[in-house]
């Protein structure tokens, strides 16, 4: 492993890879800090500019964004009280209460650091546990992977924000969109009605971009801008007192962090909300939170930090998506022929183990320039958002043309826009219908191929033992709350 | 009933006669194939009878919650903002439509000028400078850094590579 980790880090500290990647967490920070963006949008939308790259230095840039946006997320929670990032709506609680209490830079500093320690922890892991995580996956068969895939589906679906039953049926719909086009196994055109632009599908990259870039805009327009707090440079400093209350707190959420984040599907906003919540549990300052309580920053900024490391583990494993953001990574791979799966570490060894070298170098700079700079990366909030958001418009179209170069790329952009902006202002959650999208295509193929193995039986999924362990523990995520609920009602009845 | 109408059961009434169309679809494709293994209808079938079945569950509740609620609840959104999300919206239309006229840069260059100056009212001068920079940026990224043929519509300005 050493070996390759130094092969990874031959390859990451090139000039142009280096470059790249301080070019990728800077856009991540900026693009993480508007409101309105967040590392999905960011990465689907400075996609395009990257075909053109080594798929190395692409997707290094890529990561960078999306790690990076991590980082910004923080900044527009804590100052406006309106997340860049979906992991940062819970940073928003205390953080904005810190704000207001003259505390913002040391929110800031906290979050930087908890998010710096987390990351390298996770990494470590990522780098230990990703190898033989991989090397298990060779094993496995279409069952298994079809067990898996409904167990990433089921996990995103049961934390989906609200209900889960609008969650299973954005996942649903993701799943039926991405039946549009060339069946793979027959060759037979579905649901293109003659329109040559359809037959190779919904474009993955240009309806991202209409969902989370355009759909967001479109929010935030109706919404209105917020006025930001100031940060001051001379308020960065962290009391004594501030970091050792936070030291457990950056511990425990970058446990959970990476511990969920492993789980296809989980993403890194769960992670946030599971670490504050027990957090919250185990404080000593339990009434402090909701009021500016550090830990209640500290915690899930290092949880969502550590759940974005970890989502690369079954990403790059299994070849399935931790969440929405490594699901358009993972549609980057697939664009620049790259299969992620459990063959890739053998396969190519130089792009694994240089983007997870990366990932390193790319924390250490985020570090450098969030710790001193925060305050000034909070002045692009003092921009009006009038100037603002027509630019990420035509960003975002232009963007979209530049992939496949026709109109009909910004047609669906348009299109997805509008779908996106209901999907916000009703609360339907999108990452579900991101993962269907995603994994709509390998889901079919698995389909197909374990109905063949077993000529036409699909219950021979029940008959290996990797699938069953995983399926049930897909039914446990889906039925346990369901059932927690149960519990003391019964437990009542009885008394 | 205009208020369901306009919320959001409507999305959900939507979801069920596009997912159930889906599914009607799809047998045309063939559910199975010889042998009975999986055909190019089944997933089609399947997430499209799920996708109905949820999305009648979700109109239900919806539609229950609106019957439930004694008044209208009052919109939390400032109506001006909701004008000019839809002023937006149909200037980017707008804009869609000029390309092949146009050309990309100058329609989408015209879209940021508009809107920052007209829409949001922001400084006349400053919101030409603004789109006027966000035109050169994009020729300079788009068209001669990743020589991405942007369409020059009838004018030819900045555009096909």
């Amino acid at each position: 492993m050493l070996d390759n980790l130094i092969m990874g880090f031959g390859a990451a500290l090139t000039p142009a890879n280096l470059l790249w990647c301080f070019v990728g967490v800077l856009a991540g920070t900026v693009i993480g800090l508007l409101p309105g963006l967040g590392s999905t949008t960011g990465v689907a939308v400075l996609l395009p500019l990257t075909l053109s790259f080594e798929p190395l230095t692409a997707l290094i840039m890529l990561a960078g964004i999306y790690y990076g946006a991590q980082y910004g997320g923080t900044i527009t929670s804590v100052l406006i009280s309106t997340p860049g990032e979906a992991a940062s709506v819970v940073t928003a609680i205390d953080g904005y209460q810190m704000a207001r209490k003259g505390r913002a830079g040391a929110a800031l500093s906290i979050a930087a650091i908890g998010s710096f320690v987390a990351a390298i922890v996770s990494l470590i892991l990522l780098v230990a546990m990703a190898p033989p995580f991989a090397k298990l996956a060779l094993d496995f068969g279409p069952p298994e992977n079809l067990a898996v895939m409904v167990l990433g589906l089921t996990t995103i679906v049961s934390f989906s924000s609200g209900a889960r039953l609008r969650g299973l049926a954005m996942a649903m719909l993701g799943i039926l969109m991405a039946t549009v086009g060339v069946d793979a196994a027959t060759g037979l055109p579905r649901y293109t009605f003659g329109d040559v632009d359809l037959l190779s599908g919904l474009p993955f990259v240009q309806v991202m971009i209409g969902l989370f870039a355009v759909g967001e805009v479109l929010f935030q327009i109706r919404q209105g801008a917020a006025k930001p707090i100031r940060a001051r440079f001379r308020d960065l400093v962290i009391t004594r007192e501030e970091l050792s209350r936070s030291k457990g707190a950056i511990a425990r959420g970058s446990v959970i962090g990476y511990l969920l984040g492993c789980l296809p599907g989980a993403g890194s906003t769960l992670a946030s909300f599971l670490a504050y919540g027990v957090e919250k549990r185990v404080s000593r300052h339990k009434d402090e939170f909701g009021h500016g309580a550090i830990e209640g920053v500290a915690s899930p900024e290092s949880a969502n930090n550590a759940a974005a490391n970890a989502n690369f583990v079954p990403t790059l494993a299994l070849g399935i998506p931790g969440g929405a953001t490594t699901a358009v990574l993972l549609g980057a791979f697939m664009m620049y022929g790259i299969q992620p799966g459990p063959l890739l570490f053998d396969e190519q060894p130089e792009l694994v183990w240089g983007l997870l070298a990366s990932f390193f170098i790319g924390n250490v700079m985020l570090l450098v320039l969030n710790l001193p700079m925060a305050p000034l990366f909070a002045q692009l909030l003092r921009i009006p958002y009038g100037y603002m958001y027509p630019l990420i418009l035509v960003t975002s179209f232009v963007g979209a043309y530049s992939i496949d170069n026709n109109m009909f790329s910004v047609w669906v952009v348009f299109v997805f826009g509008l779908v996106g902006y209901f999907m916000k202002k009703f609360d339907l959650p999108m990452a579900p219908l991101v993962l269907g999208l995603v994994i709509g295509p390998l889901f079919e193929k698995a389909l197909v191929q374990t109905s063949a193995m077993g000529d036409g039986d699909l219950t021979i999924i029940f008959t290996r033992p990797i699938a069953l362990v995983v399926l049930v523990l897909a039914a446990l995520l889906l039925a346990g709350p369901s059932l927690l609920k149960l519990i003391p009602r019964k437990v009542k009845e009885t008394v | 009933m205009r208020q369901l109408l306009r919320g959001e059961a409507a999305v959900w009434a939507l979801l069920v006669c596009l997912s159930a169309a889906m599914a009607a679809v799809s047998f045309g494709y063939g559910i199975t194939k010889e042998g009975g293994q999986v055909g190019p209808g089944f997933l089609p079938l399947v997430s499209g009878v799920a996708l109905a079945l949820l999305s009648g569950a979700c109109l239900l509740r919806s539609v229950r919650a609106a019957a439930e609620e004694a008044a209208p609840e009052e919109e939390d959104t400032d109506p001006r903002r909701v004008r000019t999300l839809w002023t937006v919206f149909g200037l980017l239309l707008v804009a869609l439509l000029l390309v092949p006229l146009t050309g990309f840069l100058v329609a989408f260059g015209l879209l940021v000028f508009t809107v920052s100056a007209f829409v949001e009212r922001q400084p006349i001068v400053s919101a030409a400078v603004v789109a006027l920079a966000a035109t050169l940026v994009i020729y300079a990224v788009f068209v001669l850094f990743l020589a991405v043929p942007l369409p020059g519509g009838l004018l030819g300005v900045g555009g096909d590579g």
